[in-house]
């Protein structure tokens, strides 16, 4: 059979949960309705929002990359390597006649020099990051100072891959005054799958046309590195981290504040509304008031203000975010306590001369709590984009957090140079989070709300 | 002589009803920011610790050492005489708060009114569509791309677009309200009266390059804003539209002979649009919070930017003006909406 783990999991939530207890109003018809739109929904969003908590849960395990580490990945498009070039100048060098040859460029705008012709000096250490075995090109560049180069003297430039044990063999160099670059990928012997970023070496030779003398003058050498970055599902982002793994770990933090939003949102507003439907009266009419104008409020600027002034962790981003769902709480349980006070049971109970407290208790908040799994999660969206909102203006969560919004201001202004997946990755993702939560709010909403089941059929 | 259920009654309680409104929420526009922490006084120096006397003096020139009622009092004295002080923080630090508010809300308004229209174009015929269809895949598609576009987090929407209609076909600027150097009225004589929106100003001005110019830079935005509204539109509209169309009225319109076409534009719909009205009202706190969203991805000096600006450097008096500011607005519209959708509809008056 088919979906016989579907039926095992009915039969479980069937023997374990009492059909009229708050959880059973909302699972057993959701069981009983077979292969409607609604329950269609209502699966959808089951499947999606399970997926996103367990992908919160392993996200470290998931994760392809540290979300946090920098690469020297920028910008690799999504779904491709990109050729990543590396730039360096040499470390250390061997003793000679050469002068002012320091650690990398000339320093002080001074240039090396040599005044004695056939002195050759090495340098290496070149602070390559080969990062990868997929190296697919490796060149050298020099630039030969042109006004304090004498006539007649030119550079020989030879190549090492393996700590100077061989050498290349030696091209000249004259052109003055402007970078020469030469791929050494014609002549090496050495395969570049076995390139490592210590072993290359330059030699570098003062030369010179017959019996010439005077200075040689070197501004710059330097080595080029290309190879392939690794394959990223999305993407990397303007400073090289993988685009995925920060999605898969922003996961985490979207969640923590949707769900300490909407939770307090819950423990504060429904007993509040719940109090303030039943008793009615002067307090109900203060409370409905300020509930509704804070409602009216723009919920991302009340949230953004109350952001920053209470600081920026996700506990008090997600407390922020409360401020807007309270008022939502209040004015949905007020107005089904405001029903259900009028029926016929509460008549009842009240007649038989049961506690207020009772009443309240056991007679309207268990009817009013059915309908809340539909309220939370369409709630629960609502939230996921306001925390997503606030990180995005630059109120939310800091910065090396992994979060969607985040990350995708972040990258926002790279769009308009085309760089467009830093960006688009995270909001998809959101957009993915939301939708579950929504279809599993409204789906629920047709199941549950027998007023529409009513039209409906 | 307003008897009872008049237009004129209505409008005159729903007026006092507004006077508590506004003063909750300028009441909680104080307490956010006095009560919270965050002291805006220590934000002037911009994290460095001034000297003791710096600091009791700044205090004393804000008022701050007053205690708090009399400070609430100070407070509202000042916005209900339309004083809202001078800006404290590093961006504006001495400038009217009033002013920077008068230059930036145009923009703003310009977007949303934008927004407004493409909702309605967008969202009022797809509701008419579904419910007048009902359960076929019409129906299911628009109430599906209602669900959908509802929870697209907007600042993702504008860059979708962005990226498609502004960097890759290029057909529309991608940023910001103008291109060029001079806006619409920028020179003093050239226009009669300026208003700081571009698309009335070039009309001032008879520029039609201009308008063009100013138009284009309006859709993205617009179409931003409204798409993410439509779909609540279109909810709505589909909602009254089921309604309407099972109502008494159309079930004898049907009886009469009348064609389908004519009973559901003539009956139905006109029926429909009725409660959209009232709903439209509560819109308005979705558009402004999308506004600012817009308006940063678009790169739009509007009031939300100025806004995002001054909470980013703690600007407490620009803050307290712009919040105030957009809470009157809030007001005054759920009012004019309302009193609408009493002339619309008199039962609301009731």
């Amino acid at each position: 059979m088919a979906n016989s783990p579907r039926r095992a999991l009915a039969n479980s939530i069937r023997r374990w949960v009492p059909r009229h207890s708050i959880l059973g109003r909302v699972l057993f018809p959701l069981l009983e309705e077979r292969r409607s739109l609604p329950a269609v929904l209502t699966w959808m969003g089951v499947v999606i929002v399970v997926a996103f908590i367990v992908v919160a849960f392993l996200a470290p395990l998931l994760a392809p990359w540290n979300p946090y580490a920098f690469v020297d990945e920028r910008d690799v498009p999504p779904w491709a390597n990109a050729p990543i070039l590396a730039n360096s100048t040499y470390y250390s060098f061997s003793a000679s006649n050469w002068t002012n040859l320091t650690y990398g460029q000339s320093i002080d705008g001074r240039s090396a020099s040599s005044a004695t012709v056939n002195d050759s000096v090495i340098v290496s250490e070149f602070l390559v990051r080969v990062l990868r075995d997929s190296v697919t090109d490796v060149s050298y560049a020099v630039l030969l100072d042109g006004s304090e180069t004498a006539p007649g003297q030119y550079l020989g430039v030879e190549f090492s891959s393996d700590h100077g044990a061989s050498w290349s063999p030696r091209t000249a160099i004259r052109a003055l005054g402007q970078f020469v670059q030469v791929d050494v990928s014609t002549q090496r012997p050495w395969a570049l799958a076995n390139v490592t970023a210590g072993a290359f070496q330059l030699r570098l030779t003062h030369l010179a046309d017959g019996n010439t003398t005077g200075l040689l003058a070197l501004n710059f050498a330097a080595l080029h590195v290309v190879w392939l970055s690794y394959w990223h599902l999305m993407g990397t982002d303007p400073v090289g981290r993988d685009v995925f793994s920060r999605v898969l770990f922003g996961t985490a933090t979207s969640l923590e504040i949707m769900s300490i939003g909407v939770f307090v949102a819950l423990l504060v507003g429904f007993p509040v509304g719940l109090f303030s439907g039943y008793r009615g009266g002067r307090i109900d009419k203060l409370l409905v008031l300020v509930m509704d104008s804070l409602y009216a409020f723009p919920g991302l600027l009340l949230a953004g203000l109350i952001a920053v002034l209470i600081g920026k962790g996700v506990v008090n981003i997600g407390l922020a975010v409360t401020v807007i769902y309270v008022p939502l709480y209040f004015r949905s349980t007020r107005s089904l306590v405001l029903s259900v006070r009028e029926e016929l049971y509460v008549e009842a109970a009240r007649a038989l001369g049961a506690s207020p407290r009772r009443i309240i208790w056991r007679y309207i908040a268990s009817n009013v709590l059915v309908a809340i799994p539909v309220i939370f999660s369409l709630s629960a969206a609502d939230a996921v984009l306001t925390a997503a909102g606030l990180s995005y203006l630059g109120l939310g969560v800091e910065a090396p957090t992994a979060d969607w919004g985040l990350d995708l201001s972040a990258a926002a202004s790279r769009i308009s140079v085309g760089i467009w997946w830093s960006s688009f990755f995270p909001g998809l993702i959101i957009v993915l989070l939301t939708i579950g939560l929504s279809f599993l709010g409204e789906g629920l909403n047709d199941i549950i709300n027998p007023v529409l089941r009513k039209e409906r059929s | 002589m307003a008897r009872d259920g008049s237009l004129l009654a209505y409008v005159l309680t729903r007026i006092v009803l507004a006077v508590p409104m506004l003063l909750i929420l300028l009441t909680a526009v104080f307490v956010i920011l006095r009560i919270l922490p965050g002291d805006p006084v220590l934000a002037l120096w911009g994290g460095r610790t001034p000297p003791q006397s710096a600091i009791d003096s700044a205090r004393q020139q804000l008022g701050l050492d007053q205690p708090l009622i009399v400070q609430y009092f100070t407070y509202l004295r000042n916005i209900f005489t339309g004083n809202f002080g001078l800006s404290i923080g590093e961006l504006y630090r001495g400038q009217s708060v009033w002013n920077q508010i008068a230059i930036r809300f145009p923009a703003t308004v310009e977007i949303a009114i934008g927004g407004m229209t493409v909702a309605c174009l967008v969202g009022i015929p797809l509701g008419v569509l579904a419910g007048s269809n009902r359960d076929k895949p019409v129906d299911l598609a628009v109430r599906l791309f209602g669900t959908i576009i509802w929870v697209i987090p907007i600042f993702w929407l504008g860059l979708v677009l962005q990226l498609v209609f502004g960097v890759w076909l290029q057909w529309l600027p991608a940023n910001g309200r103008w291109s060029g150097a001079d806006a619409p009225c920028s020179a003093p004589s050239s226009c009669l009266f300026r208003t700081g929106m571009y698309t009335v100003d070039s009309l001032i001005e008879g520029n039609l390059t201009h308008f063009v110019n100013a138009v284009a830079h309006l859709v993205l935005p617009s179409l931003t804003l409204g798409l993410v509204l439509s779909g609540f539109f279109a909810k709505t509209v589909r909602a009254n539209m089921l309604r309407t169309i099972s109502a008494d009225f159309t079930e004898a319109a049907r009886a009469r002979g009348i064609p389908r076409r004519a009973i559901v534009y003539r009956h139905a719909f006109k029926n429909a649009l009725v409660p959209v009205v009232t709903v439209l009202g509560l819109q308005f706190a979705i558009l402004f919070a999308g506004a600012v969203l817009t308006e940063k991805t678009f790169s739009i000096e509007g009031i939300g930017i100025l806004l995002l600006n001054s909470v980013t450097s703690k600007d407490m008096t620009m803050i307290q003006g712009v919040v105030v500011f957009y809470a009157t607005i809030i007001v005054v519209i759920s009012l004019v909406i309302d009193v609408l959708g009493a002339m619309i509809d008199p039962r609301i008056r009731l």
